[in-house]
C-alpha cells in the first residue's frame, strides 16, 4: 500500500490561508464576477481563445467557451497532479480517471460538438437539480421540440433524475455522482484538494450547512413546481413572479453562491464550500444516502488513535474522528465519498464501502 | 454529590472522564501540568511534520468540557493524603471522594556519560516536542536550524522521530541495538522490508549499536561514540529506548509500587478509593496473553472505560481481550492482532499472503489461530478477533481468510506465498 504525504501543508503560504492563498482568491473571486456580470473585461482573455475556439466550434471565442476551457484544463492538470499524489491507491485512480473523462468529454467536448452539428448543447453528466434548466417546463419542451437527438436528450435526463439516480445512490452512495461524474465535484477534487484541510469542522458549522443546504433544495424544489403550475396555467398566473424567482435564484443561487464563493474561496474556505453549503443535487442524494443507502464509512474496531487526519483532510468538514474513535461507523448525510479520509489515516481504521444492508430496509 | 478527581489529562484519563459523566452526575475535576486541553499524543507527529495545526489533534471542541461540566485545571499534583482524602497542588488542597490516577509515561533515560548536555531530547511530552521544534525548525519550513541529528532506539516511537527530522530536511543517523528493524517483534520477512524501506528514505540506519559516551561542545552535544568505537558528529540526539510508568512522584506516598501503580483487575490501587489507568499501571495479574505494563493508547482507553465504572461502584473489570496494535513505519502500516511469535517453534505453523511488499501472515499453535499480522494491508479487527478467539483452524480459514481484509476498494488480493 502506497501512502501519500502531507508534509508541510500547514507551512506552506498557498494551503494555510497564507498571503499567496488570499491572493489566490482575490484573483479567482475577480475572475467570476467578471465572468458573470462584466465580461468586457475578459475580452483581451477570450480573444486569445479565438484560434482554439474556431479549431472546435467554428466560431469566435466568448466567456462562456473561455471559461468551459480553463475548467477542463484546470480539472485535467490537477487531476494528473493528484493522481501522482496518491499514486498507488486504486479507489483515486479509478475515481480521479472517471472525473476527467466526464469533465473533458462529457461536459466539453460532447456539447461542443453538438452545437457544431446544430444539436442542442446537453451536457450528459449534469441533472437537476444542480442543472436546474433540465427539468424546467420551457427548457424540457424545447429540447423535446428540437428533433430526435432532443427526445432522446429529455429521456436521458428525465431517467437519470428519477430512475438511475436513486438506484445508484441506493449501491453505491452519493459518491458515484459527487466524486466521480460530477464537474463541479471533479473541480473540487483536483484543483481544491491542496485547499480540503480548509473545511470548517466545528458543529456550528454542520448547523449552518444543514440549514443553508436544504434551503436551497426548498428554494429550487418550490422555483421548479412554480414553473410547471404557471405553464400549466399558461403563465397567466404567476408569470412575473415566477420569471422573478427565477432570475433571482440564478443570480444569488447560480452565480452568486456556487460560482464566486464556492470557487473563489477555494483557498479560504477550502473546496467543497458550494458541494456542502450549496448544491441542491447533493441535499437531495444526501438525504437519500442518509436514510435509504447501503453506503457507509466503515471504522476497524478500536484502532483509532484520534490523531484526527481524517477529520482535517475531510473536505465536508465532517468530524470523522468523533465517529472513528468510538469505533461507529461514519453515515452522514454530506459524505462524498472521497475516500481521502481512508488514505490519510495512519492506522487503517476506516473503509468506504457498500455494505449488505441498506439503514432502513423497505 | 460525590466528587471524582482525576490526575492526568491523556486518553486514560479524558475516558475515565467522560464515561464518568455518560453514568452519573458526580463533580468532576481533571489535574493535568501539561496542557490545558486534551490532545493526542499519538499525532505529535503530524503537527511537527505540518499535517496538522495544533488545534487539529486536540478531539474535542473546547466547549465539548464546559458543556459536559467537566472541568479542567491545569496543575502539577505533588502530593496526596490518602487518609483525608486530599491532593495537593504545591500549598493548595482539594478534596475528593474518588480518585483515578492516569499520569502516564516518561521516556527512559539512556543512562550514557555525557547525558546532561544540552540538544538531548526524549519525545514523549508536549514539552520535549516544543524543545525538538525549536532546536531543528528554522524560520522556514526545511530549512532547519541544524543539518545533522541522531536518534537512539529502534522502537514505534523511534522510527516516528526519525521520520519528523527526515520530514524538515535534516540527515539522521538511526542507531539500533538488533541486526535489522523491531526485530524482537517483527518477524524477519517484515523487519527486513521495513530495514529497506527505512534506507530507501536516505536514513542512515546503523544496526547492532549502542552509544557508549556523548561528547559536547559549550555545552552542546557534538558528537557520540558508538559501542565499537566509531564517532559520529552529530547536532541533535533522540532518545526513543522506550517509555516507563511515571511514579517517581508517588514514591513514599503509601501507594503500593512496582514498576507501575499496582493495580487489580477493578483498577483499584492498595488505598481506599484511589484508582489507577493507562501507562502508569502494572497489573497484578495480567489475563492470558497480555503483559502487566502495556504502555498503549488503546489499553488507557480501554481502562479508562473500566475506571470510570470502578469508581462510580458499578459492575465491571479491565479484561482487555486479544491483544491488538497498529502502527507506521514512514510508507508501511502495520497492524497486528493476538500473538506473532517471531522466534520458530514446532507447534508453530505460518502462512504468508504478499502483494509485492505487502505482507498477510496468520499464525497457528497447534492448528489453531494465534495471531494475524498485515504489513501494508489492513485487517478487520471484529474478524481477526473473532477467529483468534474461536481458535479457527487452517482448513476453515482456507475458505475464509479473504473475511480479514479490510483493504480499500479495488485493491488486488494478496495471494499465498509458497514459502
Ligand atoms: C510520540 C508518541 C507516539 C505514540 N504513538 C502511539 C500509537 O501510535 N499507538 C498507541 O497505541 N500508542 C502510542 N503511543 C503511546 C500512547 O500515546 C500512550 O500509551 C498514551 O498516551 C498513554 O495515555 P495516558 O492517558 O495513560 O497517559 P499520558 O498520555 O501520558 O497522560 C498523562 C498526563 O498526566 C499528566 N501528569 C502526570 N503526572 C502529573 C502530576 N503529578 N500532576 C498533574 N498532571 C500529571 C502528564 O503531564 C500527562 O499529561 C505514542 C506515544 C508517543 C509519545
Ligand atoms: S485518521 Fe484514522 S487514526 Fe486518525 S483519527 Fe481518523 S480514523 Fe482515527
Amino acid at each position: 500500500m502506497n501512502a501519500i504525504s502531507n508534509d508541510g501543508v500547514w507551512f506552506r503560504s498557498i494551503s494555510s490561508r497564507g498571503i499567496s492563498a488570499w491572493g489566490i482568491g482575490v484573483i479567482l473571486t475577480g475572475f467570476y464576477v467578471a465572468l458573470y456580470w462584466f465580461p468586457t473585461f475578459l475580452e483581451p482573455l477570450i480573444r486569445l481563445f479565438d484560434p482554439l475556439s474556431f479549431l472546435l466550434r467554428m466560431k469566435p471565442a466568448d466567456q462562456w467557451f473561455l471559461y468551459g476551457t480553463f475548467y477542463t484544463l484546470a480539472v485535467t492538470i490537477f487531476g494528473i497532479k493528484f493522481l501522482k499524489k496518491y499514486k498507488g491507491n486504486k479507489y483515486h485512480f479509478y475515481r480521479t480517471l472517471v472525473l476527467i473523462f466526464c469533465q473533458l468529454v462529457l461536459a466539453y467536448l460532447v456539447p461542443i460538438w453538438l452545437s457544431r452539428i446544430n444539436q442542442p448543447e446537453f451536457y450528459f453528466s449534469y441533472f437537476w437539480p444542480l442543472k436546474r434548466e433540465y427539468l424546467f417546463p420551457s427548457d424540457l419542451s424545447h429540447l423535446y421540440n428540437s428533433g430526435n437527438f432532443g427526445v432522446f436528450a429529455t429521456f436521458w435526463s428525465v431517467v437519470m433524475i428519477l430512475i438511475a439516480t436513486p438506484i445508484l445512490t441506493y449501491h453505491f452512495g452519493k459518491r458515484w455522482y459527487c466524486s466521480w461524474v460530477c464537474g463541479c465535484g471533479a473541480l473540487a477534487e483536483t484543483a481544491g484538494d491542496s485547499f480540503r484541510q480548509l473545511s470548517d469542522t466545528s458543529v456550528k458549522a454542520w448547523k449552518w450547512e444543514r440549514w443553508i443546504i436544504y434551503s436551497v433544495l426548498l428554494l429550487i424544489v418550490g422555483l421548479t413546481i412554480l414553473l410547471w403550475v404557471n405553464s400549466y396555467y399558461k403563465g397567466e398566473v404567476l408569470g412575473s413572479v415566477s420569471r422573478a424567482y427565477a432570475k433571482g435564484y440564478g443570480f444569488f443561487i447560480g452565480s452568486l453562491f456556487s460560482g464566486v464563493v464556492g470557487t473563489g474561496f477555494y483557498p479560504i474556505m477550502g473546496s467543497r464550500v458550494w458541494c456542502r453549503f450549496g448544491c441542491p443535487m447533493a441535499a437531495i442524494l444526501g438525504i437519500q444516502q442518509r436514510f435509504f443507502s447501503k453506503f457507509r464509512i466503515t471504522t476497524n474496531g478500536g484502532q483509532c488513535i484520534s490523531c484526527g487526519n481524517c477529520s482535517t483532510y475531510c473536505e465536508m468538514g465532517i468530524d470523522v474522528r468523533a465517529y472513528a474513535q468510538r469505533g461507529e461507523n461514519i453515515v452522514r448525510a454530506s459524505c462524498v465519498g472521497c475516500g481521502v479520509c481512508s488514505s490519510v489515516c495512519p492506522r487503517g481504521v476506516l473503509k468506504l464501502e457498500s455494505g449488505k444492508e441498506p439503514r432502513i430496509k423497505f | 454529590m460525590q466528587k471524582i478527581i482525576i490526575v492526568g489529562n491523556g486518553i486514560s484519563g479524558i475516558t475515565a472522564a467522560r464515561y464518568i459523566r455518560k453514568k452519573s452526575d458526580a463533580e468532576i475535576l481533571v489535574i493535568s501540568n501539561e496542557s490545558e486541553y486534551f490532545f493526542s499524543r499519538t499525532a505529535l507527529m503530524y503537527v511537527y511534520m505540518g499535517h496538522m495545526k495544533w488545534e487539529h489533534i486536540e478531539p474535542y471542541e473546547r466547549n465539548f468540557w464546559s458543556k459536559n461540566r467537566i472541568n479542567l485545571k491545569k496543575g502539577l499534583v505533588t502530593s496526596f493524603d490518602f487518609s483525608e482524602k486530599l491532593v495537593f497542588i504545591g500549598n493548595e488542597k482539594i478534596s475528593y471522594d474518588k480518585l483515578i490516577l492516569a499520569c502516564g509515561s516518561k521516556y527512559k533515560e539512556l543512562g550514557a556519560p555525557g547525558e546532561k548536555t544540552e540538544g538531548i531530547f526524549g519525545m514523549y511530552s508536549k514539552e520535549d516536542f516544543d524543545q525538538i521544534w525549536n532546536w531543528t525548525k528554522g524560520a522556514k519550513w526545511r530549512a532547519p536550524r541544524i543539518t545533522k541529528a541522531t536518534v537512539i532506539g529502534g522502537g514505534l516511537i523511534g522510527i516516528e522521530l526519525v521520520e519528523m527530522l527526515h520530514s524538515e530536511g535534516i540527515h539522521v543517523d538511526f542507531i539500533i541495538r538488533d541486526g535489522s528493524f523491531w526485530s524482537s517483534v517483527l518477524p524477519s520477512l517484515e523487519s527486513e522490508i521495513v530495514t529497506r524501506h527505512i534506507l530507501s528514505k536516505g536514513i542512515n540506519l546503523i544496526t547492532n549499536e549502542g552509544i557508549s559516551e556523548i561528547h559536547s561542545t559549550e555545552g552542546k552535544v557534538s558528537g557520540l561514540t558508538l559501542n565499537s568505537g566509531i564517532v559520529l558528529n552529530t547536532e541533535m540526539l533522540g532518545v526513543t529506548i522506550g517509555v516507563e510508568p511515571n511514579i517517581s512522584f508517588l514514591q513514599n506516598s503509601g501507594l503500593k509500587l512496582d514498576k507501575g501503580i499496582l493495580v487489580n483487575h477493578r483498577l483499584e490501587t492498595n488505598q481506599k478509593d484511589v484508582f489507577a489507568v493507562g501507562d502508569c499501571v502494572q497489573l497484578e495479574a495480567p489475563d492470558q496473553g497480555r503483559k502487566a505494563i502495556e504502555p498503549v493508547w488503546y489499553t488507557g482507553r480501554m481502562m479508562g472505560e473500566v475506571a470510570a465504572i470502578s469508581a462510580l461502584g458499578l459492575d465491571g473489570e479491565y479484561h482487555p481481550g486479544v491483544w491488538f496494535n497498529s502502527a507506521k513505519f514512514f510508507d508501511i502500516e502495520y497492524q497486528v492482532y493476538g500473538s506473532v511469535p517471531v522466534k520458530e517453534k514446532d507447534e508453530l505453523k505460518n502462512i504468508v499472503f504478499r502483494r509485492n511488499d505487502d505482507v498477510l501472515r496468520l499464525v497457528f499453535e497447534n492448528d489453531k489461530l494465534i495471531g494475524v499480522q498485515g504489513l501494508g494491508v489492513r485487517v478487520k479487527h471484529e474478524i481477526a478477533e473473532k477467529y483468534i478467539l474461536n481458535g479457527a483452524n487452517e482448513v476453515e480459514l482456507n475458505s475464509k481468510w479473504k473475511e480479514l481484509l479490510f483493504d480499500p476498494e479495488f485493491y488486488a488480493l494478496p495471494a499465498l506465498a509458497t514459502n
